[in-house]
């Protein structure tokens, strides 16, 4: 993409009432994000805990319970939760040592694959 | 057996096929579950079902072919079945099982029948016991006295590893001389690639037609076959052209071949909607090859050439227990020449070779006697991951000669930028001379493209 036609992206951007937008062309990827989206940018700086897969989130599978609360300190592989994929059980470890700041998900709910479940600063 | 009245449909599928399966769906009433890979978030059928989940990344073995993924989603959004188009699991008995265990119907035969006839031996014995003719061959493995069983079998015959694939350990032997070399060569190559020398022998066809009959077979034992689909124009057996009715096959040979299908589908109790494969020689001697237990490709071949049957309603039908609303009479009715074109993202000067990408134009022709089935659009990036079929163009038209001009200008409006397409080779094969004529058989493709490097 050259500098003209970004140009013009970004005036027409200023334009619309989007939120955010994101523009792929090829390899070459430009990404928008109004003021509104601000406001998210403090929770997106922390740690995102993706669900690994689609099925049902739990916090207890057998003995191990997680026993989350906002504002826990976690450690490194730390256990929190699972996600039930019909006959298979992925496990939600804690991806870094931190503090949970934000549990974004209930219990027994449905989640998509890659749905940002914890927050972790 | 009670009929029912589905209200939500998973699609376990992606690209053209998933949004042509919506578009059934919609028309039936039927609420639409669309599941795709990170890769396909902002695919065509993504934004025309009704609901859409993410089952996993970009590589098909962890989305697609996810067979735990797919039925929670469809326990997630609580879809009372599954249908799940060609390729990926479309064949696949163990994920048929799965889905009914868990509650959910599976859109297509049962799960004896996928495997069944998913097994080349166990098919071959099907269609002996119902009277269909099948290629000849050796007795299973050959351990001595070849040349004694070539002859039992015939020239030209193929020499095929036992546990070959890929067409290694393969080799032709076109007549008795030749027979004693090819046998060593095929050994050799079957010793090395397989840590097995044991072979087979086939009676080879030379220059054969694939000929296939669209079948459908309800729960109480009606059986309807449609007009084939010659689909001789194919390359490393992939088809790139498919026509209905065959300019090879005579309203006899239809008769025949139709009835030999039937009686194999019977005596295979299936039930659904399917096809069976056969070769056709030069004096239109046609052998069983094997039955695609699922929704094909070319199928708006046979949907256009009926008359506007919609096959894909009809398997849900089906499913639902509903007997066949259609008789035979009206299911081999040849209304018009239908013949599709696949457009796939490949470059023909390249020895066809894939490339994925950014489509920044796309247009397709309209007009009468024109079909496109795509889930492309302008702006939309081909991702590398799944295969590289991106347009089916199919064509009506009152015969043959009317179908080809009408071809030739719907593939002249087709507009594809940013990256190759087939678009180009399909001009060429037009332009054939032996094509125009209809002597097509499954080595023109390849002659045509060698002749067009020249």
């Amino acid at each position: 993409m050259d500098t003209s036609t970004l140009y013009d992206f970004i005036k027409w951007a200023k334009t619309t009432d989007l939120q955010e937008l994101v523009c792929k062309r090829g390899s070459v990827s430009v990404e928008f994000k109004s003021a509104d989206t601000a406001f998210n940018s403090y929770t997106s700086k922390l740690t995102k805990v993706f669900a690994p897969a689609i099925g049902i989130y739990k916090s207890k599978n057998g003995k191990e319970n997680a026993d989350l609360k906002e504002g826990m300190s976690l450690k490194k592989g730390q256990f929190l939760g699972i996600v039930e994929s019909h006959k298979k059980i992925v496990k939600v470890l804690s991806p870094k040592t931190g503090i949970l700041k934000s549990i974004s998900i209930k219990e027994n709910t449905d989640v998509e694959y890659n749905q940002p479940l914890f927050f972790i600063d | 057996m009670k009929e029912k009245k589905y209200t939500k449909i998973l699609v376990a599928n992606r690209g053209e096929i998933a949004l042509r399966i919506i578009r059934t769906l919609k028309e039936m009433g039927i609420k639409t579950v669309a599941v795709y890979s990170e890769e396909d978030k902002s695919s065509a059928p993504v934004l025309a079902a009704d609901e859409a989940l993410c089952i996993g990344p970009a590589a098909s073995k962890d989305s697609y072919l996810n067979i735990d993924a797919i039925i929670a989603a469809a326990k997630i959004t609580k879809a009372e079945a599954i249908h799940p188009g060609y390729g990926f699991l479309s064949e696949n008995a163990k994920f048929a099982k799965e889905v009914i265990s868990a509650g959910i119907d599976f859109i297509g035969p049962s799960v004896d029948t996928i495997s069944k006839l998913g097994q080349k031996a166990q098919a071959r014995t099907l269609a002996i016991s119902a009277g269909v003719p099948i290629i000849k061959g050796s007795d299973g493995v050959v351990k001595d006295n070849f040349l004694l069983e070539a002859k039992k079998v015939g020239f030209p015959l193929m020499i095929k590893a036992a546990l070959g694939g890929g067409g290694r350990g393969m080799r032709v032997a076109l007549t008795e001389d030749a027979f004693e070399t090819a046998l060593q060569t095929a050994k050799a190559e079957a010793k090395i690639a397989f840590g097995n020398d044991d072979v087979y022998l086939e009676q080879l066809l030379l220059k054969p037609h694939h000929i296939e009959i669209q079948f459908a077979a309800d729960n109480y034992g009606n059986i309807v076959a449609f007009a084939e689909r010659d689909c001789s124009m194919q390359r490393k057996n992939q088809k790139l052209i498919e026509e209905s009715p065959s300019p090879f096959v005579t309203p006899e040979i239809r008769k025949k071949i139709m009835a030999s299908a039937v009686s194999l589908i019977k005596q295979a109790k299936y039930s659904g909607v399917g096809t069976v494969e056969f070769l056709m020689d030069e004096n239109k001697n046609f052998y069983f090859m094997e039955v695609n237990t699922r929704l094909q490709v070319e199928h708006p071949v046979t949907e256009t050439v009926c008359g506007g049957i919609d096959l894909v309603k009809m398997q849900i039908e089906i499913a639902q227990n509903h007997p066949l609303s259609i008789t035979q009479e009206e299911a081999q009715k040849i209304t018009c020449h239908a013949m599709e074109f696949r457009i796939n993202a490949e470059d023909y000067e390249q020895n066809f070779l894939p490339n994925a990408g950014f489509i920044s134009y796309f247009q397709i022709p309209a007009g009468l006697g024109v079909r496109v089935d795509s889930a492309i659009y302008s702006g939309y990036e081909i991702p590398s991951f799944y295969d590289s079929l991106i347009a089916k163009l199919i064509i009506s038209a009152p015969d043959r000669l009317q179908a080809l001009k009408r071809a030739q200008r719907a593939l002249e409006e087709f507009k594809i930028k940013g990256l190759k397409s087939t678009l180009d080779f399909h001009r060429i094969i037009l332009n054939n001379e032996q094509f125009q004529q209809g002597k097509t058989n499954t080595d023109l493709v390849e002659e045509i493209f060698n002749e067009s490097k020249k």
